[in-house]
């Protein structure tokens, strides 16, 4: 192998992100939903609605469902695991019909999870399935580069969700330093004045108590153009 | 001897769809993937039955290969009137696009699915060869893993020849013909019903998965545009047809093509696996002289048989077609797939006599063949063992020297009785057990 | 016998600029028994690496891509070529050109009309019964141009009852093979000046012969033949494909001189 075109590193790339944003939007969903459970009250929707999902529905099931399963919205974890798969399908010769195995696994069991009457205990399968792709992608990929650009993916991911969602933020230092240590051995050009200023932000002294709306936006704006 | 197989038929279809063991269909415009069904009971042929079958199969496809080396170059098996000419170029699979080139190493036909049937009589007869883009060798391998896992006692120590080598073989054929630069699997893309096929074999092979826009061919030469230089390609397995290939030599209109592909080709910098062109030796009206062809290039018998097969175009022939119609299938040459085949016995007697006046009057149009009674394997469905008409399509790969995958691709039908084995119609596969003693 | 001096030349013009541009051109003559090439040769605006190909109906190809955007592309061909149409080698006729191909298939109406044209000549020899189709076929169409394109098929212009000379000679093709005849589709030049041309040639059991149905005549030494093939689709003088969504506009300049008439 060793051959990678141009459209299977958007893809590798794409497959990172979307790993990466189905994991953490459910366990952001999860989490918010258990808040919801003891407070209808007030914003029980959480920053959920950062993620562009229906705010004026007031139904909390409906909601929750949607934001789960609905296939129409960019956000879901649907959408973002059947993402995830159509692109992993089209990598099959760089990462392996194992690797591949457990995203397929995990978008089935999304799918079995919308059809099951306690889907919540049913997606643990999703986590489990995610961190073992996770694994395999350590373990199996032998093509460097092909390792580090879905590692990269599964960072810049993580940077923009986090920093959309206002969420651990102290945890940005640590995925930049690992972003930078993978980045150049990608072997594709990439933004560099875009992650520089990335990090010059979330290791500056005052991150993330300094951290504005306005300074969030640019900073998203960064990580978006690193690649 | 393997009920421990059966028993866990569920769970090996289980992690086939983990696998995505799939194939693509369309069914109203809409494109959805289906898992293609698992039947765990195993098409056994003993080490005799595979030995004639191997010997018989490599001795058919060095013939289809020579026929092509000839249809293409000096023509002579046309002068000496063994296949007349009315045939020879009145397939459509027959590019004159293709005439005078010789390619790597004389093959033409690297990869050879030829589909055969067991009769009721325990004889193998040769259905319909394909050399063009025969699919259908990785379910077996995919499934042959789960049941080794399964299934500890059948195996061990078995003498089931392993068959989990295809994606070697595949790699050597390739390399045996490589002008020089990698091995590329090329793929129409996602949407094709095949593309789990295209990608599983592009892995095991070692060799770059590409679509289309991904090749492009600069001064004789194909490329892979890789991210950060371009590779040259030596040795390239198309998985799209002939007349996709090349807008600039076949179909103009053709999105999915790799211009200027056939300028490498003729140039000798490029393999294609298989050749274009080989649809002129695997239609329905050279069926009828392949076995002519293994005399003719071979100087041998042949060691497969034919379905009985009569041409109007000869006297003969046309006599026994109109006297035995009723009992005929009959086929038009020009159709392809499963069209345009219709079984003399269940038309009514006035459609009979139009079809008769029909081939009366274009016998070139038609073959007339025996229909033949195939054996049933038996087949767990619904928690029973139920007979299932099967065929196996046997993999012929042509590298260094001819050899046959000991294996194949068993399909069975779904309902009984029925002889349609195709995935699209429901039906599903099995595994096929070659035995070394 | 004739010496003709040749130049042809092309040119493409993109609204919005094109990369990625394929080609493959057939605009250099081939020597064979009939026409012998003495001297030719061929640049390409902009400048790239062309390879020299001979494909499966034996004509000469000029194979090359221009990867970098471009809003023109333009080839000029040129040369000498001694024409000898007496000098017809004899060799076979391929069977497939005999048989229908896609845009010179026979249909009803064209076999009718190839019949009604030979009734009276049922027994002549096949070169005469393609005269007399090429003289049918003239009172039948009318030249006009536009009215057709490319993309006509043989049976689309002799319902419309006009065309150019790619229908001329698509419907003369069906006419004589629905009448046994082999023929084959030529494209070349003919002394003067304008714009490419195309004509016929049929088999009359020895040789392959040339008929000019636009102009209802034998071939004769004024034409430069550059490829043949089954019909228009086999052996495009330019073909090409590239990236872009551009409108194409073309001018030919054709430019033959018998040498004979500079002495």
């Amino acid at each position: 192998m060793g051959s990678l075109s141009i459209e299977k590193v958007e893809h590798l790339l794409w497959l990172g992100r979307y790993v990466e944003r189905s994991y953490t939007t459910l366990r952001f969903i999860l989490s918010t939903y258990d808040a919801a459970l003891d407070s209808l009250e007030g914003n029980w929707k959480g920053q959920l609605e950062e993620l562009g999902f229906d705010a004026s529905n007031d139904d909390p099931l409906s909601f929750f469902n949607n934001c789960l399963f609905d296939l129409s919205n960019a956000s879901s974890l649907k959408y973002s695991m059947n993402a995830a798969y159509d692109n992993a399908v089209l990598l099959r010769d760089v990462i392996g019909t194992e690797s591949i195995a457990y995203v397929q696994m995990a978008a089935d069991a999304v799918d079995a999870a919308e059809v099951s009457d306690a889907p919540l205990l049913d997606l643990q399968l999703v986590l489990d399935y995610i961190m073992a792709f996770k694994g395999c992608v350590d373990d199996y990929i032998a093509d460097d580069s092909a390792r580090n650009i879905i590692k990269s993916g599964i960072s810049v991911e993580r940077l923009d969700l986090y920093t959309r969602l206002s969420f651990r933020l102290d945890r940005l230092p640590k995925e930049t330093h690992r972003l930078a240590g993978r980045i150049d051995r990608i072997g594709i050009p990439y933004n560099k004045d875009a992650f520089k200023r990335v990090i010059a932000c979330v290791f500056d002294q005052g991150f993330p108590e300094n951290m504005t709306y306005e300074r969030l936006g640019d900073l998203l704006a960064d990580i978006a153009g690193i690649f | 001897m393997y009920e421990n197989l059966v028993r866990h038929t569920p769970k090996i279809n289980q992690q086939l769809a983990r696998y995505g063991v799939k194939f693509g269909i369309y069914k109203d415009n809409v494109f959805s993937e289906r898992l293609f069904p698992f039947d765990a009971v195993p098409r056994i042929i003993s080490a005799e039955a595979w030995d004639v079958l191997e010997r018989g199969l490599i001795q058919r496809v060095d013939a289809l290969n020579a026929y092509l080396r000839d249809l293409y170059g000096d023509k002579q098996i046309i002068a000496d009137g063994v296949v007349p000419q009315d045939f020879a170029f009145a397939s459509s699979g027959y590019l004159p696009q293709c005439e005078g080139i010789v390619p790597p190493k004389g093959i033409y036909s690297h990869i050879s699915g030829i589909d055969l049937v067991e009769g009721d009589d325990g004889e193998w007869y040769v259905l319909e060869d394909n050399l063009r883009i025969p699919s259908g060798a990785s379910y077996p391998l995919v499934a042959r893993n789960l049941c080794r896992r399964c299934d500890a006692e059948t195996f061990r120590g078995s003498a089931i020849r392993d068959n989990r080598d295809y994606g070697e073989r595949l790699r050597a054929v390739m390399d045996n013909v490589n002008c020089g630069g990698i091995n590329v699997v090329l793929t129409p893309g996602r949407f094709n019903a095949a593309y789990f096929e295209h990608s599983y074999l592009a892995e095991h092979a070692g060799a770059v998965l590409a679509e289309p826009s991904e090749l492009f061919v600069d001064n004789e030469t194909l490329y892979f545009r890789d991210a950060t230089a371009n590779r040259k390609v030596g040795a390239v397995y198309r998985r799209l047809s002939d007349e996709y290939l090349d807008p600039l030599c076949f179909l103009p209109e053709s999105l999915i093509g790799v211009p200027n592909i056939m300028s490498a080709y003729r140039a000798g910098n490029v393999a294609i696996v298989n050749a274009p062109g080989n649809g002129a030796a695997d239609d329905k009206g050279i069926y009828y002289f392949v076995p002519k062809m293994v005399e003719y290039y071979l100087g041998e018998k042949p060691l497969l048989k034919n379905a009985s097969t009569y041409l109007p175009f000869y006297d003969d022939d046309m006599a026994y077609v109109m006297d035995n119609a009723d009992t005929l299938v009959i086929k038009d040459v020009a159709e392809a797939g499963g069209y345009g085949v219709v079984f003399g016995s269940t038309l009514a007697p006035e459609k009979l006599e139009e079809l008769k006046a029909l081939i009366r009057r274009e016998p070139r149009r038609f073959i007339a063949q025996e229909v033949i009674d195939f054996l049933c394997l038996p087949t767990y469905i619904g928690g029973e063992m139920v007979p299932r008409k099967a065929d196996l399509r046997a993999f012929v790969l042509s590298g260094e020297k001819t050899s046959v995958w000991p294996s194949g691709l068993t399909r069975y039908s779904r309902e009984e009785g029925s002889s349609v084995v195709n995935s699209s119609q429901g039906g599903g596969f099995k595994d096929t057990w070659v035995l070394c003693r | 016998m004739r010496i003709l001096s040749f130049s042809f030349e092309t040119t493409l013009q993109f609204s919005d600029p094109v990369s990625e541009h394929s080609f493959v051109l057939r605009c250099l003559p081939k020597s064979c028994a009939s026409q012998t090439v003495l001297d030719s040769q061929i640049i390409i605006t902009p400048h790239t690496t062309v390879a020299a190909q001979v494909d499966g109906f034996g004509n000469l190809l000029q194979v090359g891509r221009i990867a970098e955007p471009h809003s023109e592309f333009n080839f000029i061909s040129s040369g000498m070529v001694v024409v000898d149409t007496e000098n017809c080698s004899a060799e076979p006729a391929h069977p497939m050109f005999l048989r229908d191909s896609s845009f010179a298939a026979t249909s009803g109406a064209i076999r009718t009309f190839a019949a009604d044209a030979l009734r009276v000549a049922c027994n002549a020899p096949a070169w005469d019964k393609a005269m007399k189709l090429s003289h049918a076929l003239y009172e039948h169409l009318s030249y006009k141009p536009g009215a057709t394109d490319v993309s006509t098929t043989a049976a689309e212009a002799f319902e419309l009852g006009c065309g150019v000379c790619q229908d001329y000679a698509h419907i003369l093709i069906a006419a004589c093979r629905a009448e046994g005849i082999c023929a084959r589709y030529v494209n070349g030049l003919i002394v003067g000046e304008g714009a490419t041309h195309a004509w016929v040639e049929v088999h009359d059991g020895d040789h392959w012969r040339g008929i000019d149905p636009t102009h209802d005549r034998a071939v004769t030494d004024e034409y430069i033949a550059l490829s043949r093939g089954r019909d228009f689709s086999d052996c495009a003088i330019e073909s090409g494909v590239f990236r872009g969504g551009a409108q194409q506009s073309q001018n030919v300049i054709v430019h033959v001189v018998d040498q004979a008439s500079r002495l």
